[in-house]
């Protein structure tokens, strides 16, 4: 029933001029609008001195980085949009996540991430919403030993704290894994798949990777649909001067990671010729922002860090 | 009935802008298909002979020429209901020339400009260049500036001074050879005279994908491509000064090669019937048009030639 509703909307979507993808959303409470294909543009390639800096500073990266803010939003649209037809067991749904991850660094050996999740599960029978805060402490209680404590609620129920990891601290060991944010190793990994990398208007490195697929959806009912999945990744690094060195160096401020699913036709069953869409339609996204950090966080209050839950 | 008049022209100017090219500024306009001059005879035996003859001397009596690419691919404003984020639009424009003067000074230039829209992005780069050589009084020394503005903005000018020997290095620094985007072509031209004197060569050809090997859209749909190429090139009669030998030399050549979608979607069951196009869409389009001319360029100010630039500290 929601099938045909929609396809009877089709014919009116196709006369909306200049829109080539409509989006499509059930939760009605929901204004995340993602940024999606959109990125910064590329206006001019790097100057010798520029990509010098850049390359030269790659390692550095990580000495300056001590926060991260981490969002993440994924959609998944099945349910109500292919109605009788949505695939069976897991993907018979629709699928909301918020989720909003702040980590911070501290001078005293302290990392410390607040992450607030929000799951929503729709269909015919299903309609909930899982609200999660997860807080994780990386931290010394010894000079010579580290522990990761979790505390965990879901909902409304009691926060639970346990210890997650423990064990003897080497700084040259563990540091970058406890208090570090990978930040060089994903530049690194970046520039190698990068499809772009240029300066935008601000003298400020943008690398982009635009690339896509497509498949056929296997449907309920023996039915199909053709899709079509962009993945679009942007990264934007800023000239730094470092207080502790004369030599600047480009520090990764913000990436984002962007998947979207579209249907480019009505469902269709064997035999059956596929009919395109004039307008496709947006069945699913996932899009991830990063924003690093590199203030002085000062010390962390270790008094602040709660005690574990008893049995 | 007043409201009515008044959306007429807002659906007028709709229309066009939505007819416009992706690019701004982008006023280029190919020739395509459609040759500059008719062929109106054969060439006599005579025409035959001395245009056989210039193959290979004909480059060395030119004195300047520029060449212009214009590519242009559409993949997004052709079929915009089939894009993802990897389909773009893309421009990429080139503009060479190339003089030689009679005081021993040869200019060259360059500017490119190439621009891509994704569906989001737009990425630009623009770089020109002027690349100067003068030979010494003696004939033994060359001197070279390249005043370059490249993709990145930077501005440099550097020169350099290098042993000259006319008999092996002229050709190097100063000589025009139009083998490659010409003269090898000629082979494969229908060859005849135009209304104004000039021979002219021409060739056409025409290939449709087939059906197994269709134009695939970035979502995964399929398309029957045409690609049409056209090549003209013309050529006028001269004479050597000194030994009055006749020769015809290139004024002006042209290439040019589209693609055209001319099916909708391929149906995805084989016995289903394809839909042709009426009108086709242009998919994508490569001009590049040489002009070329013996005329004297005078004597260079060499005064002109911008200094080399020191580099700050």
């Amino acid at each position: 029933m929601r099938n045909s509703r929609l396809f009877n909307v089709l014919p009116l979507i196709v006369v909306l001029a200049g829109c080539s993808v409509t989006d499509f959303n059930p939760f009605q409470e929901d204004k995340y609008v993602p940024v999606g294909f959109q990125t910064e543009s590329i206006v001019r390639a790097l100057s010798d001195d520029e990509d010098d800096i850049f390359e030269a500073g790659i390692t550095r990266i990580d000495d300056y980085i001590t926060g991260l803010e981490e969002r993440a939003e994924i959609r998944r649209y099945y349910s109500s949009y292919f109605g009788d037809y949505a695939p069976d067991g897991a993907n018979d749904i629709d699928y909301s996540v918020s989720s909003l991850n702040i980590i911070k660094t501290y001078e005293n050996n302290v990392k410390f991430a607040t992450q607030t999740v929000s799951e929503s599960v729709l269909n015919d029978y299903l309609d909930y919403t899982t609200e999660y805060v997860l807080k994780q402490w990386n931290y010394l209680p010894t000079p010579a030993t580290y522990e990761v404590r979790r505390s965990m609620q879901v909902n409304d129920e009691e926060v639970e704290v346990v210890t997650f990891a423990e064990g003897a601290y080497v700084e040259a060991d563990n540091y970058d894994n406890l208090f570090g944010y990978g930040a060089a190793n994903y530049v690194i990994s970046f520039e190698m798949g990068a499809s772009a990398i240029g300066m935008n208007s601000s003298d400020e490195i943008i690398m982009l990777i635009r690339t896509s697929t497509y498949n056929v959806l296997n449907l309920a009912r023996n039915g199909f649909v053709q899709v079509s999945n962009s993945f679009v990744n942007e990264i934007k690094l800023a000239l730094y001067e470092p207080e502790d060195s004369d030599v600047p160096l480009y520090l990764p401020i913000q990436a984002r990671e962007y998947i979207e699913q579209r249907a480019i036709s009505e469902i269709y069953h064997t035999n059956e010729v596929i009919n395109y869409l004039d307008t496709p339609i947006v069945i699913g996204f996932h899009e991830v922002i990063n924003k690093w950090s590199s203030a002085n966080n000062g010390d962390y209050d270790l008094e602040v860090i709660p005690e574990i839950t008893e049995e | 009935m007043n409201r009515k008049i008044i959306l007429i022209p807002l659906l007028g100017l709709f229309l066009v802008g939505c007819d416009a090219g992706p690019f701004a500024n982008d006023e280029y306009k190919p020739k395509g298909m459609t040759p500059t001059h008719k062929i109106v005879r054969a060439l006599t035996a005579e025409e035959v002979a001395i245009f056989d003859d210039s193959t290979v001397i004909a480059d060395d009596y030119l004195k300047s020429f520029t060449r212009s690419t214009e590519m242009r691919i559409y993949h997004k404003k052709a079929l915009p209901s089939h894009t993802t984020s990897a389909t773009y639009d893309e421009r990429a424009s080139s503009l060479q020339s190339h003089k030689i003067y009679e005081n021993g000074v040869f200019k060259t230039e360059l500017s490119v400009e190439n621009e891509r829209i994704y569906e989001g992005s737009i990425l630009n780069a623009e770089m020109n260049l002027a690349y100067y050589g003068v030979v010494n009084d003696d004939e033994t020394e060359i001197t070279t500036t390249l005043d370059l503005h490249d993709q990145s903005g930077e501005h440099t000018i550097e020169n350099s001074t290098d042993p000259f020997d006319p008999d092996t290095d002229y050709d190097y620094y100063f000589a025009i050879n139009l083998s490659t985007p010409v003269w090898s072509l000629i082979g494969w031209c229908t060859i005849g005279m135009t209304d104004a004197g000039l021979i002219a060569a021409t060739f056409v050809t025409n290939d449709v994908t087939p059906i197994g090997s269709a134009f695939v859209a970035s979502d995964g749909s399929k398309f029957i491509v045409e690609t049409n190429t056209f090549f003209e090139a013309y050529f006028a009669k001269g004479v050597d000064d000194e030994t009055e030998t006749e020769y015809y030399y290139l004024t002006q050549a042209r290439s040019y090669e589209e693609e055209l979608i001319i099916s909708n979607e391929v149906p995805n069951i084989a016995a289903e019937p394809i839909e042709y196009l009426t009108r086709p869409i242009l998919l994508a389009f490569e001009e590049d048009i040489i002009n070329a001319s013996t005329a004297t360029n005078n004597n260079f100010a060499i005064d002109s030639i911008p200094a080399p630039v020191e580099e700050e500290e």
